[in-house]
């Protein structure tokens, strides 16, 4: 009997194994863990690039769990002071010039954040993959010096902002290095890149993204992470109340 | 010739009644045309005017925003817009240039944001004041008074809002960029911009517009006026074909390609108002609706006139033997004829003129109320109130008509007396 323990263990080692690997769900679920965090905080510049001319921000968010974040801008002049607070599935923003907050919704979710490629649905949604999505792989191909998976993902719910994505996810750090964002039609809105992955702890993240949307000619967004803290920021959890956004 | 006149002044003699009844027709045909013409320019006056003062007589942007004026896109403005301004003045040095920026926003007067939708109008207090004439239209409030943060109201945009002269107005638009962009303004004053769309739109400094739309020092609009709204094909087409412009444009589109930016946002399009739709399709109307009714008219007028002679000739065709028995010509025939039409006409215009005048001055001064709840649902810039507008061309135009067709109601019968063989109407006679 031992004997058979053993030899179904080592047939499931060698049978599971390759199988949990490779499974979409298990991509998924791997992207989710290095991209989703019970904690975070970065500064950041956003790089906002229009046919006519280039934006600069600067910025500082916290986060906490995937469906709370604040975001404060630093820069430039016009927009410092500009706070946005994301609170489940909703947005509110604080604007220092009229001292009032608004929400965000309807149509001026599909807006870019600032003007960025980044909608505010993109904050909005930007949760876990293995949730909102049904994957899979379409093969493998070389990215750079890796090689990633090809996968393409069907949204399971209708309120997705992207009812499908084509991704490229680094077999070595599990992160989707390029999506190609689509919408029912079938037509490409936006890619988003992640690069310069750095290992946090367990995790690799990105902390380059660059995001272009495609329905707009020559506009390009790209966020350079610094400062990336996870598990271990230390930060006063009052940036997550509504008061926060007035003070 | 005196002798023809004295004919044809002894035959309108002659027959009192039935002179008296052509001369009536024609004496309504001219009233009619004088108070229609009157009434149409005032219509077209009103529309065409006050499209004019909203969009320019003659309009710049540039070709991507023409392409995309319904969403009137912020992106594709001219920035800076200084040196198109002394472009367009070194062409039409007489013009008054004036840059703008157009943009949706939400108002709210109080704690809430965005709970109205309404046109932000911004420029310089001199359109405002020159073009708008909104100094004049001030209801509530005052007049711009220089300072920053002030904002006219339209006063139907004023009365959606519920917003009282001295409350602050939180304007809620977009930068050029689409990042949400506040104001927030103190209502200065209330205005009757003067037709239903200015009405409904907030008027602010052109500074205030810039930083909403985060532009360094760009408009999306530049307006033209110069010469009236009747002249502005000739001010487009001069600034189009002129090479100073053409030069300017193409040093834009040289550096547009340099930096690979998209050559319509450096391509200007230049247009006349009447070149424009919806204006270009109303003009065409409206001319068209012009000539029918003065062809209608005309002809109705031309008819009555027609049957009185007729029947003059039918009741003369036994003189009419006589006099060609005596030597007079068919000509003569003719020219007696034409000359009574002629007669009747002139009196019957020039009385018609003076009676077309009194409802068309009338008109003019106190104009047709059509009530706020017809203008304020079209998408023109209609004034409330119609007032006609009477001319010494109209009053020129109407009484020539006016002649014009006693003479050609008299024609037609004079032709038909002078065929009369004199053998026939004695023998008639008999």
């Amino acid at each position: 009997m031992k004997k058979a323990v053993s030899i179904f263990s080592v047939l499931g080692l060698f049978w599971v194994g390759p199988v949990a690997a490779d499974s979409a769900d298990e991509i998924l679920g791997s992207i989710d863990k290095n991209l989703n965090y019970e904690k975070r905080y970065t500064r950041a510049t956003m790089t906002v690039t229009k046919p006519r001319r280039t934006k600069v921000y600067e910025l500082e968010t916290w986060g906490r769990g995937m469906d709370t974040a604040a975001t404060e801008f630093h820069s430039p002049r016009r927009d410092a002071g500009t706070k946005m607070l994301k609170k489940g599935g909703e947005l509110r923003m604080y604007m220092p010039s009229i001292e009032k907050v608004q929400r965000i919704s309807g149509h001026m979710l599909r807006q870019g954040m600032m003007g960025s490629d980044l909608s505010y649905e993109d904050l909005l949604q930007f949760t876990g993959w293995r949730e909102l999505y049904t994957a899979k792989v379409e093969g493998e191909e070389p990215c750079g010096e890796s090689s990633c998976w090809k996968l393409s993902l069907t949204a399971n719910r209708k309120d997705a902002s992207y009812p499908t994505r084509t991704v490229w996810v680094d077999k070595s750090t599990r992160i989707p290095v390029r999506q190609e964002l689509y919408a029912l039609s079938g037509k490409l809105l936006k890619t988003w890149t992640m690069e310069a992955p750095q290992k946090f702890g367990a995790r690799w993240y990105p902390t380059r993204m660059v995001l272009e949307d495609k329905l707009q000619e020559g506009t390009r967004t790209v966020l350079e992470f610094r400062d990336l803290q996870f598990e271990a920021a230390n930060f006063n959890e009052t940036v997550f109340e509504q008061r926060w956004l007035e003070r | 010739m005196r002798w023809l006149m004295g004919m044809a002044l002894r035959n309108v003699m002659r027959n009192k009644r039935r002179s008296a009844l052509t001369m009536l027709t024609v004496l309504l045909g001219t009233a009619l045309l004088t108070l229609g013409l009157s009434w149409l320019n005032g219509l077209m006056g009103m529309i065409f005017g006050g499209a004019t003062d909203m969009a320019g007589e003659v309009r710049v942007v540039t070709e991507a925003y023409a392409k995309r004026q319904a969403t009137l896109p912020l992106y594709e403005n001219v920035d800076p817009v200084e040196p198109l301004i002394e472009t367009i003045q070194e062409v039409h040095p007489n013009a008054r240039v004036y840059p703008t920026i157009k943009t949706a926003v939400t108002l709210t007067v109080g704690e809430d944001i965005g709970d109205h939708f309404g046109l932000l109008v911004a420029a310089e207090e001199a359109y405002f004041r020159d073009v708008l004439e909104l100094s004049e239209g001030i209801e509530q409030g005052a007049y711009f008074s220089g300072g920053a943060k002030e904002a006219l109201l339209g006063r139907a945009l004023a009365a959606q809002i519920d917003a009282k002269v001295g409350d602050d107005l939180v304007v809620l638009g977009q930068t050029q960029d689409g990042s949400p962009s506040p104001l927030k303004l103190r209502v200065q004053g209330v205005v009757n911009g003067g037709n239903s769309l200015a009405d409904r739109q907030v008027f602010v400094p052109f500074s205030e517009g810039q930083w909403l739309a985060d532009f360094d020092s760009g408009a999306t609009e530049v307006l033209v006026y110069g010469g009236g709204y009747l002249e502005a094909a000739d001010v487009a087409s001069g600034l189009r074909k002129s090479s100073v412009f053409r030069r300017f444009e193409s040093e834009r589109m040289a550096e547009c390609r340099d930096r690979e930016v998209s050559e319509d946002i450096c391509r200007f399009r230049v247009e006349a108002w009447s070149e424009r739709e919806p204006y270009s399709g109303i003009y065409t109307t409206v001319t068209a609706v012009f000539a029918v009714l003065a062809v209608i008219i005309v002809f109705v007028t031309a008819l009555g006139v027609l049957n009185t002679m007729i029947m003059s000739v039918m009741e003369r065709s036994a003189e009419i033997g006589v006099l060609r028995a005596m030597g007079l010509r068919k000509r003569g025939v003719v020219g007696m004829f034409v000359m009574e039409g002629v007669l009747i006409g002139l009196v019957g215009a020039g009385l018609g003129l003076l009676i077309g005048m009194v409802p068309s001055v009338l008109l003019e001064v106190h104009g047709i109320h059509l009530g706020e709840g017809l203008t304020s649902k079209t998408g023109f810039p209609l004034s409330t109130t119609v007032h006609a507008d009477f001319t010494w061309a109209i009053a020129g135009l109407s009484a020539a008509l006016g002649i014009l067709t006693a003479l050609l109601g008299s024609l037609l019968p004079a032709v038909r007396a002078s065929a009369i063989e004199p053998v026939n109407a004695m023998r008639r006679r008999r």
